[in-house]
């Protein structure tokens, strides 16, 4: 918003805000008078303020005042009684406060405006996050309130050193975005990187958090995440001993973390709320479930176009048995059942919860079985995609990747046999080697260098044989990067 | 992203050109008069609730090579050797010089190399392998019979190797006993790479009871 200039007459500061916000009809416009002759105006925005507070702590104090003339600062220091009120010279500063809810105060004499904090819009409950339910542990949620949820973080991390610097993206949603980190435990260079990278960004408006995560993460481009997310309070306050850094988005519940390593795909928040051995065993699955979904097609069509030779006799004659009559080659047989999965998967996310498990249902069994019986697909293919997808479950961070590792290998596969898939792992290999989050290296911690960083990499450690310091993510400037 | 869609989808068009094969899971070598006969077992699954069931189909030829390519034209896919578990020969085919077979078949792609050969003792190889109707029975028995020590432990690549070695090898040898059924019968021992004598179990040490 351009800069505003007000004066000390204060009908033409009402006749100037009114001006200024014509035609919304929830702005409120209310003139209050003092006793002895004190004038006033309050301007807010009906349903986004504390009403209570506004009639009990600015306006029954200005009408109850015996003063006939007051300052500005007379108003702020003296009169209104709330705990958060402050005379605003910015007039950007003080329009971006009242468009979320503060209230202005305008009083005759004094051109400067007076901003009170009354916000009260409706919030949602703290509840648990539906995409990131533990079995034990913590139940609460961000929201899309911004300070209900830097309080949730502030109540976990009672630390001095706990910082929340709030810095506006957005020229039209003039979004209040802000850094949190532990000042001492991460990295300034960190700190550094990513407040950059925002102030850079020239955008109109910010209304998730993904807004931002595209456009300020490394390798854009690629399916596997270098930007962390999570809707836990519990989880961003770990994040942050951990010497990391977190960004919350006002109007958002997701918070992003930064550097987001590969080990943390296959972290769960359960992995630290129940025994290691169980957490242990769940995350072992987890890895052996996204090998599993990007490989097991590729294999499958591999196996069965250039190696038969490989597959068990009496397994290859049942699978050759099921193909016969089957119209298409397995490799696009294989292809089709998998575009058939993620229509499934996205019909079924779309449709309202009942009717959602009824298009499971539909989609997985009925259709399946109909497919098998009208010769459409074979049933061990079906088998090999039901597994895939179900592997493809355990691993939510890396849904994209599997997705679309799941095709490229299986192209691959379909292509050049076992070779094929053999060279496009490597090829991701080398790939995920090269990736970067904020400069930290992607695979860290999962190629065994120190013992202390190896705690909880593959496998976590138990508690008791952790290390203090055990978290730190240590930032390794490589040649090519630029913080 | 259009080029990379492609790029995925293109190196799916190159696997249109898959073949039915028709798995072969033992061979039977016979000889009559010159003419070498040569019979595949091949299995056979129509659907996933039928147990896979053996089809018998000869072919008639001068050598080794040409009894394959007369085999594979008689079969309604693609011969495919790679499951092929048993090699039985009879005893005509064992008097002539077996290590030529043993080199063809080691040199062959899709042949394995633990592939099992026998001898039929008294009769014709297709017969013996026509014996049983279930598949892959002659291999559990030879499997079974060089586990318990009954029968030698011959492979494909161990036959070929005593043989380039000293032209002496000993094989296991079967026999139709009187019940139509397939038993061990001793071992056929060869010398200068031809069938020399068979030697029964009782002069061997081993019990050749199955």
């Amino acid at each position: 918003m351009d800069t505003i200039t007000f004066s000390a007459d204060l009908e033409s500061n009402i006749q100037l805000m009114q001006s200024l916000f014509q035609g919304d009809n929830t702005f409120v416009t209310r003139r209050a008078v003092g006793h002895a002759g004190l004038d006033c105006a309050v301007f807010f925005f009906d349903g986004m303020v504390n009403n209570i507070a506004i009639n009990q702590s600015v306006i029954r104090p200005i009408v109850c005042s015996d003063l006939p003339r007051a300052s500005a600062d007379t108003l702020c220091q003296t009169i209104l009684q709330i705990n958060d009120s402050r005379v605003e010279t910015d007039s950007s500063k003080m329009f971006a406060s009242f468009l979320y809810g503060d209230t202005v105060v305008f009083t005759a004499g004094d051109a400067r405006p007076v901003v009170v904090n009354t916000k009260g819009f409706s919030l949602r409950s703290a509840s648990e996050p539906e995409n990131e339910r533990v079995l034990s542990g913590p139940r609460e949620g961000f929201t899309e309130c911004f300070m209900p949820n830097l309080a949730l973080i502030r109540r976990r991390l009672n630390d001095k050193r706990l910082k929340f610097t709030f810095l506006r993206i957005g020229s039209r949603t003039n979004t209040i975005v802000c850094l949190c980190y532990l000042d001492g435990v991460c990295e300034k260079k960190l700190i550094r990187h990513l407040r950059r990278k925002l102030e850079a960004l020239d955008i109109d408006s910010v209304l998730d958090a993904n807004y931002l995560a595209e456009r300020i993460r490394d390798h854009r481009f690629s399916p596997f995440p270098t930007l962390g997310t999570t809707e836990r309070p519990d989880v961003v306050a770990a994040r942050l001993v951990e010497g990391r850094c977190a960004i919350v988005v006002d109007g958002s519940p997701v918070v992003l973390t930064a550097p987001f390593l590969f080990q943390e795909c296959f972290q769960s928040n359960d992995d630290y709320y129940i025994s290691f051995l169980q957490a242990n065993l769940s995350r072992v699955l987890r890895t052996l479930g996204f090998v599993c979904t990007i490989t097991f097609p590729a294999v499958y069509a591999a196996l069965l176009l250039y190696h038969r030779e490989l597959v068990p006799a009496r397994l290859l004659f049942a699978i050759s048995a099921a193909q016969r009559g089957v119209p298409l080659p397995i490799g696009w047989e294989t292809f089709l059942l998998l575009l058939v999965l993620e229509a499934l998967k996205e019909a079924g996310a779309r449709t309202p919860g009942a009717m959602g498990q009824t298009m499971s249902i539909v989609g997985g069994l009925v259709l399946g079985q109909a497919a098998v019986s009208a010769r459409f697909a074979a049933a061990p293919t079906v088998i090999v995609i039901a597994i895939a997808g179900v592997t493809g479950l355990m691993a939510p961070k890396l849904q994209t990747a599997s997705l679309w590792l799941r095709f490229a290998l299986l192209a691959a596969g379909a292509a050049y046999g076992l070779y094929g898939v053999g060279l496009a792992l490597a090829l991701v290999l080398a790939w995920l080697c090269r990736m970067h989050s904020c400069s930290v290296p992607y695979l860290l911690n999962l190629v065994p260098r120190v013992q202390a960083e190896q705690e909880d990499a593959w496998l976590r450690a138990p508690w008791f044989f952790m290390r203090h310091d055990r978290f730190a993510v240590k930032r390794n400037l490589s040649k090519g990067d630029k913080p | 992203m259009k080029l990379t869609g492609l790029l995925l989808l293109l190196p799916l068009m190159l696997c249109g050109c898959a073949r039915e094969v028709s798995p072969v899971s033992a061979l039977a070598l016979d000889e009559t008069d010159g003419v070498y006969r040569l019979t595949a077992e091949v299995v056979r699954q129509d659907s996933l609730d039928d147990a896979a069931a053996p089809a018998y189909l000869s072919a008639t030829g001068e050598d080794l090579p040409s009894l394959l390519t007369n085999l594979s034209n008689v079969l309604p896919g693609e011969l495919y050797l790679s499951h092929a578990q048993v090699l039985l020969i009879s005893e005509k085919v064992a008097d002539e010089s077996i290590l030529p077979l043993a080199d063809y078949l080691c040199t062959e792609n899709d042949v394995r190399l633990s592939l099992r050969v026998a001898v039929v003792r008294d009769g014709a190889a297709t017969e013996m392998l026509q014996a049983d109707d279930e598949v892959y029975a002659l291999s559990e028995l030879l499997d079974r019979a060089a586990q318990q020590g009954t029968l030698p432990d011959m492979p494909l690549y161990r036959i070929a190797e005593v043989l380039h070695a000293d032209g002496s090898a000993i094989l296991p040898a079967l026999r139709l006993d009187e019940f139509g059924q397939t038993a061990p019968a001793g071992t056929a021992v060869f010398a200068n790479e031809r069938l020399s004598c068979f030697l029964d179990g009782d002069e061997i040490g081993g019990d050749t009871h199955a």
